[in-house]
């Protein structure tokens, strides 16, 4: 590293004697982090009613980065259980999954079967500043 | 917190105020990036890389399927629980299980087998949209990186950004039989969680979710993980840093 940057450690250690894998902050490594800036914000909430068979389109957002970026995304499908996606909704109908590609961040539902139709799901997204393929 | 450390403040908001209104506490654990690696089309048992701890670190798999058996070149999933290509850890390397895997993989020092419990940090009512304000923050460069760039990838922490917490890195010795295993978060909220599987006779540790046997969720105030294997777990939470309407 440079002679120049920014440490800090944790509490009671001396950043000067600590790898700089221990310590809380440095210039020399990247944190995982979400934008909250109003132009680009990246994370949210919502919910949707699961309306037909086959495949389901939950939400399709730009999310305005030039790369594919690494997300993470909650799911619930009803009570207070919240489901980190993918996931099944029920065995043998319904995988939900979560994804960034190029161009979008995107939620869906696919083998939709009747166990599923009607059924709302919830929602709650984070995309990352970090590339994710 | 101690008496001494570093404190950043969000925009408009007073340093000595309540840890919700900070981007940065020197009392909090980040989850620094210490490595990235992209891979494609890796046969079975490859290395991805050497990460040279001597313990398994918290790593963040993403692979290009969408869904069993749809691989999709440019797509970035978290984990794809469905199907071939997964990735796993040990104390050495994050290596593939299944053939023609793509994806990329984040590493952090964080010790999935050494147990963390954050201390109390109040982070109700926090970052909305929109808050920022642009004439003036704080933005720490990563080395060879400009301070002016656009591209928050190019900082260590950046006042336009919050960074998740580790509130707590739970281990434990699993035993066989199908049963549900709970640990209390209390944080009031259901916060990002990832719950780290190594089954006996397994090539080593892995992410797990809910699909086929094994079943993980979380509550306002806990982490259920039910599934019936032997073998080691671990459970980590992270403080979220964002208000979700």
């Amino acid at each position: 590293m440079n002679d120049y940057g920014i440490k800090v450690s944790g509490e009671n250690n001396n950043a000067n004697e600590q790898e700089f894998e221990e310590l809380i902050l440095s210039s020399k490594y990247p944190t995982l982090k979400v934008a909250v800036d109003e132009e680009r914000s990246k994370f949210g909430t919502g919910q949707a009613v699961i309306p037909n068979t086959g495949t389901y389109e939950v939400l399709r957002i730009p999310h305005g980065y030039d790369y594919t970026p690494a997300s993470l995304t909650l799911v619930n499908k009803g009570g207070d259980a919240w489901y980190i996606a993918p996931t099944i909704w029920f065995f043998g109908e319904g995988a939900i999954n979560a994804y960034c590609d190029e161009d979008d961040y995107v939620i869906d539902v696919r083998d939709i079967g009747s166990s599923v139709q009607g059924k709302t799901l919830k929602y709650r997204y984070y995309i990352f500043d970090r590339n994710g393929t | 917190m101690a008496d001494w450390g570093i404190k950043l403040s969000q925009p408009g908001e007073d340093a000595t105020g309540a840890d919700a209104r900070l981007v940065f506490s020197s009392s909090w654990k980040l989850l620094n990036i210490v490595h990235e690696e992209s891979f494609s089309g890796l046969a079975d048992n490859t290395t991805i890389y050497e990460h040279g701890y001597d313990y398994v670190p918290l790593f963040l798999p993403y692979t290009n399927q969408k869904f069993t058996g749809v691989a999709e070149a440019g797509v970035a999933s978290f984990n794809h629980a469905f199907g071939s290509g997964r990735i796993f850890c040990d104390e050495n390397r994050i290596f593939t299980d299944g053939s023609s895997t793509t994806g990329r993989v984040m590493v952090t020092p964080i010790n999935l087998l050494e147990d963390y419990q954050a201390p109390s940090v109040n982070l109700d009512n926090i970052s909305k949209n929109g808050r920022i304000d642009h004439d003036w923050g704080i933005k720490v460069a990563l080395e060879g990186k400009d301070i002016h760039s656009t591209d928050t990838r190019d900082f260590a922490i950046h006042s336009g950004t919050r960074s998740p917490m580790v509130h707590m890195v739970k281990y434990a010795e699993t035993t066989a039989g199908y049963k549900t295993y709970t640990y209390e978060h209390n944080l009031g909220y259901p916060p990002m969680f990832m719950v780290y599987l190594n089954i006996d006779g397994t090539p080593g540790w892995q992410v797990i979710g809910s699909a086929g046997d094994t079943a993980v969720v979380c509550t306002d105030t806990e982490i259920r993980v039910s599934h019936g294997y032997l073998g080691e777990m671990s459970v980590v939470v992270l403080k979220d840093p964002l208000e979700l309407e």
